[in-house]
Order: structure tokens, then sequence, then C-alpha cells
């Protein structure tokens, strides 16, 4: 085995009362592709941003090719040493070129006083050439796929001499084909002799491309694998800390009956920083999941915004239980039967101020069982609130815990109660519901999906996760560019075949529903 | 057994407010101390004489207070709902205006004389909060500015109809005395008049409104996530112009209750500076309605011992305005007091983490 080029010893990071990381120990290898495995606030973002300068631990030892760094270094140290790192989100000046960003900062490697954009453009070329960069280096950032996007935050790496790359969940915005071609970069990397972390909640990605997996749990390390000697239900069982059964829909061959939900042409006032809906149609049918698929930003935000009622329509119309509407309002989509578990349970879901109580209390606005000429009827609404606190398991077990000081999974609790429990609900729109939520919570909320699929309710789907999306849903479709290009069954739509439609790779289907 | 815990947690939580509050006030004397330091004077002896002076004419510290609770409450609704009240110095004059005009225009019966009064008094506040509201709902102009701008408007409007219109003396800009069919009794033979009891009621009924109801819901959401608020279909520019509207009524009503139970004239400047004591009177109570009705004791008692002191020491009467500013200061650097509060309880703290 090769010499560690990081080692890091009894690491520890509070932040308050939370200590995020507890006494983790870590060895990479020199060459390798090692992975950092663990859900959403397992600390292994924490970790690596310790590495990077970007934190200072307050304890434990941190040795980098055999040299102990102080505890308190930046990541200009860092970087010096040959560490880099890739940010979830990416960090490029679009108005840029792409040789333009890949220099930023390190402009003096090209040229001392005035920028010299010949120069710059010159000294990028190769390594775009070496790396399989397809785009010129002189085109702006600005249009680019998330994909190339990626590569040049690589390329902007490699750029500063990196020897141990970090990438902080690379594949979340990318499409499969997209991820391949990440992987097939990164092992001619690993040829080239750079060392990789990569921080992901992916089990079956770091499968594909790693050498040795750690994962995290609650802070702590809890176990190291060569990739070579585990497999899937191991990595779960050992992420979570139990066993994890999968929530996977049973799909029946039954013939689709009549839609009992109908979005007919719907277009939104198109603005210049976000997709509108153009011509949008679908369908859902009573007891199925219909998934939507696609790279973030293409009309997914938009379409659930127009179903809950916050963005206007300005033409189309949506139908369900024999009513249709052309004017939607939160009123009236409330009248239809939808229930919505908007993307951002922080921001759109909840009042994080508020209690348990008062968020549910929010859902029933004018609902005679609790309030009579606007003042509510308290013994009923506790009673009630207290009945879907049991129900959907919301803990602490307290209507009057505040939505801020629970955990993630028990807010999306809260939003689920308040969303699904309407007298009347016909159709459930399900906007990314798991976005970091823990395995536990991950479990209830699809569970409750698949409940409600069973009680013939209709269900919108939208994940930017296929996995998530091929797991639960009936039928997928794909959305690009603020319509659905493809609507199939989810047996007989394979995952390479999605991610042709979401890249636009195969052609529009038209209205294919 | 959960309940109790339950009570248990907010207790706590509702005596660390207090403790903030003390300590801040506690802090805020030591710091107006060094200036009357510096002022040449004895910081321990002119505290005793505003205090001294506050407690033998309590009757005016409740006078006073009446209308600070108003124009306090003024502030404390519009904020839960996300919007600033900048105006309540304009309404709580304007209020007061209307209500002198109405009540020494004519003669009405009794018990509908103040009562007509003071609705006048609150419409006018009303209409008056309304313009930034509208201003912010319709064109997305910033409300404190409009607030203030309105407030000038109101100042030299206010001036000229003291001066002109409605003008009762020949000394002075000031309308005629009320008739009695419009004065709100005093208390026995004290300064302060019933008209405490209506403010006090109306903190406990805003309190009812903010925590019972759905429009108190609805405002509170539309002030501390106005998009999840949307989500939940609350109209937040509907819902802003009605707490401005209900702000202003409360300013407008509490200069009305000045005219009728204390003063029985609008004198013009008589007002001044009521209605931006009121922003400090709801800061410092956190916005609570209840907390309010302490504040606008303790922001009256500064203000009655300020005038004692200014009249016995050389240390002038905006002392009082000094220390309020070093108090607010106070509270809105949380972390000032925070650290002190928690040196306090040293035992406590290593309970907690031991606990942990």
């Amino acid at each position: 085995m090769a010499e560690p080029v990081i080692s890091m010893r009894d690491v520890t990071i509070r932040f308050g009362s939370l200590v995020a990381n507890d006494k983790v120990s870590l060895d990479i290898e020199k060459g390798e592709i090692m992975a950092l495995l663990g859900e959403n606030g397992a600390g292994k973002s924490t970790l690596m941003k310790i590495l990077y300068g970007l934190y200072m631990r307050e304890s434990g030892e941190i040795t980098v090719d055999g040299k102990a760094m102080p505890r308190k270094f930046s990541p200009s140290d860092a970087i010096g040493l040959g560490i880099g790192m890739v940010p979830q989100h990416f960090m490029l000046v679009d108005s840029f070129s792409v040789a333009e960003n890949i220099v930023l900062g390190e402009e003096q490697k090209a040229s001392r006083l005035l920028l010299n954009k010949e120069k710059i453009f010159s000294m990028v070329e190769p390594l775009c050439k070496e790396f399989g960069i397809d785009v010129s280096p002189r085109q702006k950032v600005e249009n680019l796929p998330l994909g190339v996007k990626q590569k040049i935050e690589i390329l902007k790496a490699l750029f500063r001499q990196t020897k141990i790359l970090i990438l902080d969940e690379p594949t979340t915005v990318l499409t499969p084909q997209e991820v391949d071609e990440l992987f097939k970069m990164l092992r001619s990397l690993q040829k080239k002799g750079l060392t990789v972390v990569i921080i992901t909640h992916k089990m079956h990605e770091v499968l594909a491309v790693t050498d040795r997996i750690t994962v995290m749990r609650h802070g702590k390390h809890i176990a190291t694998f060569n990739t070579a000697d585990t497999n899937t239900q191991e990595l779960a069982r050992t992420m979570v800390g139990k066993d994890v059964a999968s929530v996977h829909v049973e799909q029946s061959d039954a013939p689709l009956g009549e839609p009992s939900f109908v979005i007919d042409r719907v277009n939104t006032p198109p603005s210049e920083d976000r997709c509108n809906l153009k011509d949008f149609c679908l369908k859902l049918y009573p007891g199925k999941v219909v998934g939507v698929a696609g790279i973030d930003g293409n009309g997914q935000t938009e379409l659930v915004e127009v179903l809950t009622g916050v963005r206007r329509m300005h033409s189309g119309s949506i139908t369900a239980g024999g009513n249709t509407i052309t004017e939607n309002t939160t009123d009236s989509m409330r009248r239809l039967g939808i229930g919505v578990i908007p993307e951002d349970r922080i921001e759109q879901g909840l009042v994080m101020e508020f209690c348990v109580r008062d968020n549910i209390m929010m859902g029933y606005k004018g609902d005679p069982r609790f309030e009579r000429h606007g003042i509510f009827r308290m013994k009923a609404v506790d009673r009630y609130v207290d009945e879907l606190v049991g129900k959907y398991d919301v803990r602490p077990a307290r209507r009057s815990a505040v939505c801020r000081y629970i955990s993630g999974g028990n807010q999306q609790k809260v939003v689920l109660a308040r969303e699904l429990e309407r007298p009347a609900l016909q159709a459930v729109v399900a906007s990314q519901p798991v976005r970091g939520l823990d395995v536990g919570a991950i479990q209830f909320t699809h569970q409750t999906l698949l409940r409600l699929r069973g009680e013939d309710k209709s269900i919108l789907l939208v994940s930017s996760d296929l996995d998530e999306i091929k797991s639960l849903s009936d039928y997928i479709a794909v959305i690009r560019d603020g319509r659905i290009v493809a609507f199939k069954k989810a047996d007989e739509f394979s995952k390479d075949e999605i991610g042709l439609y979401m890249s636009g790779a195969i052609a529009d289907e038209g209205c294919a529903v | 057994m959960k309940l109790s815990s339950d009570k248990k947690a907010r207790l706590k939580w509702k005596s660390l407010d207090v403790l903030y509050v003390l300590v801040s006030i506690l802090l805020a004397l030591v710091a107006g101390g060094v200036f009357i330091l510096i002022t040449g004077n004895n910081p321990l002896q002119a505290y005793g004489i505003m205090f001294s002076k506050a407690f033998s004419s309590f009757g005016q510290v409740l006078r006073r207070a009446t209308v600070y609770i108003l124009t306090g409450l003024a502030v404390s609704i519009p904020i839960k709902t996300g919007v600033i009240n900048m105006g309540g110095e304009g309404q709580v004059a304007a209020g007061a205006l209307t209500a002198a005009v109405l009540g020494s225009a004519f003669m009405l019966p009794l018990g509908i004389h103040p009562i007509a009064c003071m609705l006048g008094a609150m419409i006018t506040g009303a209409v008056l909060a309304l313009i930034p509201a509208v201003f912010k709902t319709r064109f997305g102009s910033s409300e404190v500015v409009t607030g203030i701008m309105v407030n000038y408007l109101v100042q030299y409007l206010l001036q000229y109809l003291s001066m002109y219109t409605f003008r009762g003396s020949a000394n002075s800009a000031q309308t005629a005395e009320v008739f009695d069919s419009a004065k709100i009794a005093r208390v026995g033979d004290a300064q302060w008049s019933y008209g405490l009891f209506i403010a006090i009621a109306l903190c406990f009924a805003m309190h009812f409104v903010m925590s019972r109801t759905r429009v108190g819901l609805e405002m509170q959401s539309a002030g501390l996530n106005p998009l999840a608020a949307r989500y939940q279909g609350v109209n937040v520019g509907r819902m802003s112009m009605l707490a401005m509207a209900l702000g202003g009524a409360m300013a407008g009503l509490g200069g009305s209750l000045e005219v009728l139970g204390g003063r029985y004239l609008y004198l013009d400047t008589y007002f001044a500076s009521y209605g931006f004591d009121g922003i400090a009177v709801s800061y410092m109570a956190k916005n609570n309605p209840i907390m309010i009705i302490i504040t606008a004791m303790f922001i009256s008692v500064l203000k009655v011992g300020a005038v004692a002191l200014d009249r016995q020491t050389n240390v002038s009467v905006h002392f009082s305005t000094a220390l309020q500013g070093i108090f607010i200061i106070l509270l809105v650097s949380p972390y000032i007091v925070q650290a002190i509060v928690a040196k306090l309880k040293p035992k406590r703290k290593a309970q907690l983490t031991a606990e942990e």
C-alpha cells in the first residue's frame, strides 16, 4: 500500500453544542479515489472543509505529505500544498470565458501587470484538450451545461497544481451521461497520479468509481471499506446504523384509466433568469405516481409554483374532479384538492418561527371545524394537531415545538401533515420531498406517498434524484425547457434513455402525453 | 407530564427574556451614569432625583404611559407583519387634533361623544398609516422613508390647522377646550384618566388577535416568512396594509386619549417625540403587546424623571433620550447582553454542558 498522503488523527470540531466531527481519523493514500459516504449532516463536508482550511479544528492532528499542519491555516495554504476543492455549488463568473475562469486568481502566471488574454487562452488550451473539454476556452461560461461547468471547476483546481482533488457532492446536478463522463475524467486523473476524494451520499456511484469508501455517521468515522469487498446493503447499513428496507412501487400492468388531473397547455410569462412553462401538458391518474425527471432549472420549479397557485399561468387550464380552472390562485388550487410539498421546506414550506400547531393551521383557512368568525376554536385545533403529530410521528411530540428547533425530517413531517390530511385531497405534488433528509425520514416520506397512492390519489413527484424517481414512479415524464418531452412507463424507461431526453440528445416529442 | 415540561420550558424562555431586558436596563443606567459624571454631577444622586420624582408624581407617569402604550402598539403590530410604521409621530398628533376638533365643535350625548372623538382619531391615524403601506405594496417604495416624509407633511399641516382653521386661543397655536361631554374621567383626583384602561385592554386584545385568530396568524406569517405565507394563500400586501392601518389607529387613539383625558385641547408640537418613543417602547418589549405595558411605564418614568433632573441639576432633559438610545443599542446588539447573562449564570451553563 502506498504512503498516506493525508493523515487526519482525532479531528474534532464543534458548532455550538453540535459536535460536527468527533475524533475523526482518516488516511487518504496517494493515487486513490476515495469516497466519503454519509447522510446529510454526517460531517463529511465539514471534515473536508477543515482540510481545505475553511474551518478551524478544535483538536486533532492533520499531516499532509508528512508535514504537520498547524491548527489554523487558510485555503491558500491548502492550495499551496496541492489541495483543491470543487464546491457543490459552482463558483464561476458567468460573464467570463472558460479560460478566464480557470485562471482567475492566478493571473500572475499569465502576465505581470496587464492581462494578456491571448496568453491566457494559449495556457489553458492544452489543459482543456488533455481532459477532453470540447468547448473553446474563449467561450463564455454562461450558457454551458452543468457537466461542462463542473469540468471547468476541476480544471481550475488542476491549473493550481492540485494533487489532491476534493469534490463535494459532484453528481447532484448531472445527467447520467454526465456522471459517466465525470467518472472517466476522474479515472484519467488518477492515472496521472492525482488523489481524489468524493463527498457523496449516493451509494451506487461510489461503488462505480472508487477504490475505498469511508463511511461517516453523526460526525464519527464508522468504517472504511475496500470498494471491491463491499456492496450496497453493507454500505447502507453502515451509513444509517440499521437495516433499511428501500421503498419500491409495485407496478401493475392494468391499463391507465381516465386521468383524474389534467394540466392542459399551460404557459407562464417568460422571465429573464428562469425557465417558463411552454404549452405544458401532463395528465395524472388515480393511484399512480408520475415522476418528473429533468435537469434542475428546466421548469420544475415553475410547474410546482403554478400548481401551488403562487405563479399565475397566463394561458391553459387545469382540470380535476370535473372542475376546470384557468385562473390559478392558491385558494382555487386548494379547492381542486391539491396538497403541495414544496421543494424548499425552510423557505416555502414553513414559517420557521411558528410552532407546529400554527404551521399546520396555516393550511386550514376557513375550515369551520377549527375557526368561527376568524377566531380559532383552540380545543378543536389542539386536539386535531395532536392527532396529526401522532399520526405523522413528529418529534418532539409537542404541538408547541418551534419548527426551527426540530430536525429537518420532522419539519418535513409537519409539511406532510398539513398538506396531505386535507378533506377532499385529490392530488399530491411533491417537489424534492426528501432533499436533505436522513434515511429514516426519507423512508417515512416515501411510504406516506405510497400510502396515498394506495388510497387512489394522483401523485406528481418532481425530483432531481433519478434513483428516487425510478423506484417510486409508475410513469416517468421528462421535462426540458419548460415542457414535457417524454412520457413512458417507468419500467420501460431506462436511465440512459431518460438521460438522453434530459439533455436534449433525443429531440422533443411534443406534448407526448 | 408532557404539558408540565412544556410549560416549564416556556416559562424558562419568558424569564430569560425578562432577565435580558433587566440586564439591559442596568447596563444602560451604568453607561448613563458615566455621562452624568462627565457633566460634573453625582450619578447616584441624579438617579435618586429622577426616580423619586417619578414616584412622587406617579399620576403623571401613568398619564404619559397611556400614550406610550398605544404608540408602542402602533409599531409592534406592523412590525410583526413585516412592515415598519415610522409615522407614529404624525399619527398620534393628527389623532389628537381630530379628537380635539370633534370634542370642541359640537355637543353629543355623554357616552357617545368621547367614543365619536376616539373613532375619528383612529380613522385619521389609520388613513395616515395607509399612505406608506399603499406606496409599499403598489410601487415597492420603502415604508420607512415614506413614513418619515408623511410625518413632515402632517407636522406642518397640523401647525397650520391649529394656528388658523381650528385656533381656539388668542395666545398660542392651540384648539379650544373640548366640551365636558367629550372628556374621559380622571381617576379620582389624579392626573391620569380611565383612558389608561382602554390602552391596557387594547394590549390584551391585540395579544388575543395575534395568538388566537386567523388574521393574527396570517399577519405574523407575512412578517416572518412572506414566501411561505404566500404558498399558504396569504395575501401579504393586504396583510401589511391591514397591520399598518391598525397601527395607525392605535397611535391616533393614543393622541385622542391624552386630549380627552389629559390636556383637553390640542396644542401644536405638544405631541412631539411620542411617536418615535413608541418605537423604543415596542422594541424593548420585543414587540410583545403585553410587555409593552411594562416598557411604556419604564419610558414614562424616565421622561418624567428627566424633567425633574433638568430642573434640579444641570443634566439636560434630553438625558432620558440618551439613556433610551443606549438602552436600544444594547437590545439590538444581543451578544453583549447575552455574554453578560451567560456570565451571570456560570453554574447553570456548566450544568447544561454536563448534561450533553
